[in-house]
């Protein structure tokens, strides 16, 4: 088991993929028979200090349908200088200026140390980035100057070259002109009438032939008579920008009293893509839209201005009673499409105290890989420091963010590919990979993530399609290529290939070595991503059935019991996690939409599905960690058992960080002994968890928000909703214990849930 | 930066509930660049699987209160809780091992931001010697960059040396625009440049009016041909007006 552990543990670091299972069923009825598809977790722009680029293009093989780019699996003849792709076994010759390769002079793509490296392409001129802020200016006056504030200081954190642009919205909608001298000036446009992409572009006088350049490239910004007047380089209008911010007002329209503002939400960011379609398409750009409230007028509306009519909940979608819902959604859906198309990116950054429409409008970031950041208000630690850390910087000072990123999957011809789910959209390219099954965004090998960070994860699905009984193929390993094309924050353009193998193996006679090689943090990421995209579409609980079935199958398959004999069950330690992953998973708020708005359900299963694996699993099943004066932090069981008086209890759920002092702890906190210096101890046992929180609060994207509590504050619940509860009201005394703290709730207790697995998995009647 | 450039603020509990702390931009960007301490990540498999006594202390642990911690000599008696709390004998955590000098514990967990103390400790900068410093940068840059945007970074330049003479500027900010200088006369544009970088997000309030002028004096002052500088700081011993060091 170590020995996998350490292999998989490798491998993420070096090539950030994690498979599900990292000995592969030789067969396709094999590998249905495991339950949990053959898949992998993919990390394409994983952070490798380590990792120079190398500033040569990719040498590609020969064969047209394939085009796989050199790897250290290809065979190499140094002397013919010839190589073999490992995918279509065409033979290659190197190109001239490899003629000095030898097995002592190698290139860095064939040695395996580099299974995952970086080229910087050269081809064309630098594109700058694009950033175009859309303001709602129906915002109180408070969190209109704390915006305000943001976006001022936002200049002094853009690149220097980008490119940057103003529109702001309320009942109409306004492009600044951001010229460097004379009045400012701004088109304005209705916040009902729907235009189409060319006549935006005609009214903001952007169909000059001589403003645009040849097809597709937009000019270098130097050329003043090209540059479009309303986005302009940073370094140029930062003084004017900063002014025009400033003196940014309420929008002036008057609100009657029992009504919402009227805010042209879908006008605003159908001009802003517009925009930007018609002066830089296929180049790095981000909308960053900023709105305090839902759209109330025109195309995208999501609510009416009437106050008395509340913005839908999850009982007026079930009931059919959300008016809007499908016509906005179809609305954004489109907008959404046609900026992936353009290669450029939406954010949405909602401050508000009730819902902002984030149901209708996340396709706009999920599906071009855009950020949604949702808080009470933009004065708010919360809003101020996620926006900053949109411009966080490397250990290279360079910008995290990438822009206009492909990803293209090739397979060895026993493996193809069935789909992917994450942040991206398909680019409909077809190939000999692509399986008739679909999971996810499927019938592709390509797809198109306009926005990226380091930490952006696709799960990737993949079907066996060797047939029962036929050899294990040549070689014994299978082998799967990413090849990733983006924009560097630098405004290079870079390619990063990964290319990773696994072996064949025959289950039937191997079943124990699969079953060791099973990667269970990676598989509970990956099947719950599958579950989260199903409840887009199906019902909440046959989304719950779907998922305990396939636990049931699972243990069937690889538990050792005798059969219908439930205490007999056990699991071996590669699988002794992932009933647990799926007990949690089940009463997260990915799956369960009790308590949880519409908006808040789209925001938390947004972030769910692009995540890596780390933070994912956060996600799913808390981290709980104990500080004691009874040695170092410990994990601890994710149990009500875990509540104990001398103990303070850290949860991360990713969303929220809590902090919990047991009963004791409490009364000595308030009681004031760490200010005495004989108990410096204790003093230190209350910073101990705050300095590890604190750690997450400094990096973690979005910020989340922190929870002080302790035993009978009103914030427990943070930490009692999310623990097993193994003790409730009903069996506290049945139960036979008396630590921990009991739970008030009907839940079934993970002790409950684990039983009927059990006894499901070992009945022979199943 | 100084030490007091690395600090935590409460966040706005009025407008977000559970907001999380304020970091400084010093803190943010010196946590970004290194991997973690200690990553919070491992997990605990639940008893009943893995078919091997429960391998986790503090699962089920003892009901009672904890008796003596292994690395402290005294032992607390368990804590009655119906008792007042009192120094000792009863209620007491396990003691440290030795005395310190007491430190004022912090009020909230987090450190706050103070103007005393250590700040204190040091001189108050002085604002003719900050804004001859603009103002020699800025005379330089009126040769080559254009008259519309020099104006608007004196008017800048301006409003920031009212707001500090009329006391509208906090210490910190006075202090680190001092260093900010210093950096300008050095040539050391990054370190400048991340200086303002710094001020906008840890003081936008203070600064947006006019910072934005000392961000494109940086970026114009380091275009400029070094001889030109170097031609200015000649001028400058023959100004008058100016209290630069001349030399």
């Amino acid at each position: 088991m170590a020995t996998y552990q350490e292999f998989i543990q490798q491998n993420e670091d070096r090539d950030g993929v994690r498979f599900s299972w990292n000995l592969w069923p030789s067969s396709r009825l094999e590998a249905t028979r495991l339950v949990v598809p053959v898949s992998c977790l993919f990390t394409p722009l994983k952070e490798r200090p380590d990792l120079p680029p190398v500033q040569y293009e990719p040498v590609l093989c020969s064969r047209a349908n394939c085009k796989a780019v050199l790897n250290p699996l290809c065979q190499v003849d140094f002397r013919a200088k010839i190589w073999a792709c490992n995918f279509c076994f065409q033979r290659n010759p190197f190109p001239p200026s490899y003629a000095g390769i030898s097995d002592v002079n190698q290139p860095a793509e064939l040695m395996p140390q580099f299974s995952t490296i970086e080229y910087i392409v050269q081809r064309g001129p630098p594109t700058p980035l694009i950033f175009l802020y859309v303001v709602d200016t129906c915002l109180e006056e408070e969190d209109l100057q704390a915006l305000k504030e943001s976006l001022q200081m936002s200049l002094s954190l853009l690149p220097p070259n980008a490119l940057v642009g103003l529109i702001t919205f309320g009942r109409m909608v306004q492009v600044h002109e951001l010229s460097c001298e004379g009045i400012a000036k701004s088109y304005v446009f209705r916040g009902t009438k729907e235009l189409s992409s060319k006549q935006i572009q005609e009214m903001l006088g952007l169909t000059n032939p001589a403003a645009s350049g040849p097809q597709g490239r937009p000019v270098a910004p130097q050329d003043p008579a090209a540059t479009c007047r309303f986005l302009q380089p940073v370094h140029k209008v930062d003084m004017n920008l900063t002014d025009l911010l400033g003196e940014l007002q309420r929008d002036p329209w008057p609100v009657p009293q029992g009504k919402r503002p009227l805010r042209s939400t879908g006008i605003a960011l159908s001009i802003a893509v517009g925009l930007l379609e018609g002066t830089f398409p296929n180049t790095g750009a981000r909308v960053m839209m900023f709105t305090g409230g839902p759209p109330t007028q025109g195309p995208g509306m999501v609510v009416g201005d009437e106050l008395k009519i509340p913005i839908r909940s999850w009982h007026d979608i079930t009931k059919d009673n959300a008016r809007h819902l499908k016509k906005a959604t179809k609305y954004y859906e489109a907008l959404a499409n046609r900026t992936a198309v353009n290669g450029h990116s939406i954010d949405i950054y909602a401050c508000a105290l009730d819902q902002t429409g984030l149901l209708e409008m996340k396709c706009l970031s999920n599906l071009t890989g855009g950020h949604i950041a949702m808080g009470d208000s933009f004065n708010t630690s919360l809003f101020k420091q996620t926006f900053q850390r949109v411009f966080s910087k490397d250990y290279n000072g360079e910008f995290r963010m990438a822009f206009g990123g492909t990803l293209e999957v090739k397979t060895s011809r026993e493996l193809k590919v069935s789909g992917a789910i994450g942040p991206c959209v398909s680019l409909n390219a077809k190939g000999p990979c692509i399986s008739e099954n679909e999971v996810g965004v499927g019938g592709t090998t390509q797809w198109k993530i306009c926005s990226l960070s380091p930490s952006t994860t696709l799960a990737m699905y993949f079907e066996v399609v060797n047939q029962h009984n036929a050899p294990i193929p040549q070689g014994g390993r299978g082998a799967v290529q990413f090849v990733t094309q983006y924009q560097h924050s630098n405004t290079q353009k870079r390619i990063r290939v990964t290319t990773v193998a696994r072996n064949w193996a025959d289950a039937q006679s191997q079943i124990q070595h699969i079953e060791s090689s099973f990667d269970q943090e990676a598989s509970a990421v990956i099947m719950a991503r599958l579950g989260v995209f199903r409840a887009e579409s199906e019902e909440g609980p046959d989304v719950l059935r779907w998922l305990d079935r396939q636990l049931i199958r699972l243990c069937q398959k690889f538990g050792q019991f005798n059969k219908d004999d439930p205490t007999s069950f056990k699991l071996s330690e590669s699988l002794s996690l992932y009933p647990q992953f799926m007990f949690h998973l089940r009463r997260s708020p990915f799956l369960q939409v009790f308590n949880n708005s519409p908006d808040e359900c789209s925001y938390y299963r947004h972030h769910f599905v692009r995540q890596d694996l780390t933070q994912s699993l956060i996600m799913i099943q808390p981290i709980l960690y104990s500080y004691s004066f009874h040695g170092p932090p410990e994990p601890v069981l994710l149990d009500s058992g875990s509540i104990l008086p001398d103990r303070i209890l850290l949860m991360d759920t990713f969303f929220q960080l809590v902090i919990y002092h047991g009963e004791t702890i409490a009364q000595w906190r308030k009681a004031g002994y760490q200010e005495q210096p004989e108990y410096e101890n204790f003093k230190h046992l209350l910073v101990a968890p705050l300095d590890d929180a604190q750690e997450i609060l400094q990096t973690r994207f979005p910020m989340p928000r922190y929870i002080d509590t302790e035993h009978g504050g009103s914030q427990a619940r943070f930490l009692l909703s999310k623990v097993n509860p193994s003790q409730t009201h009903n069996n506290l005394y049945a139960w036979g214990q008396e630590t921990g703290a009991p739970i008030l709730t009907d839940d079934v207790s993970l002790q409950v849930f684990m039983d009927h697995l059990k006894k499901l998995a070992v009945s022979s009647a199943a | 930066m100084e030490a007091e450039d690395f600090y935590i603020k409460p966040g706005n509990q009025e407008r977000g509930w559970n907001d999380p702390p304020q970091f400084s931009y010093g803190l943010q960007t010196a946590a970004q660049g290194g991997p973690k301490r200690t990553p919070l990540n491992k997990r605990v498999p639940p008893p009943q699987l893995t078919g091997s006594p429960c391998p986790v202390p503090g699962a089920f642990p003892s009901p009672m209160v904890p008796m003596t911690p292994p690395t402290n000599p005294l032992a607390p008696p368990p804590c009655s809780l119906n008792t007042p709390p009192r120094p000792c004998p009863v209620t007491a955590p396990p003691l440290g091992g030795m005395m310190k000098m007491a430190t004022p514990p912090p009020t909230c967990p987090m450190v706050e931001h103070t103007d005393s103390a250590s700040s204190q400790s040091e001189s108050e900068p002085d604002v003719e010697d900050v804004v001859s410093l603009l103002n020699w940068a800025l005379t330089a840059c009126r040769h080559t960059v254009k008259k519309q945007v020099c104006n608007d970074v004196a008017k800048r330049l301006k409003l920031f040396e009212d707001m500090w003479k009329s006391g509208k500027l906090s210490l910190p900010v006075r202090r680190r625009m001092n260093g900010l200088v210093q950096e300008l006369k050095s040539c050391n544009w990054d370190a400048a440049d991340e200086i303002h970088r710094a001020l906008i997000v840890d003081h936008v309030n203070e600064v947006s009016q006019w910072m934005v002028g000392v961000k494109r004096l940086i970026a114009e002052t380091r275009n400029l041909n070094p001889d030109l500088l170097h031609t200015q700081e000649v001028d400058q011993s023959l100004d008058t007006s100016s209290t630069a060091n001349s030399d």
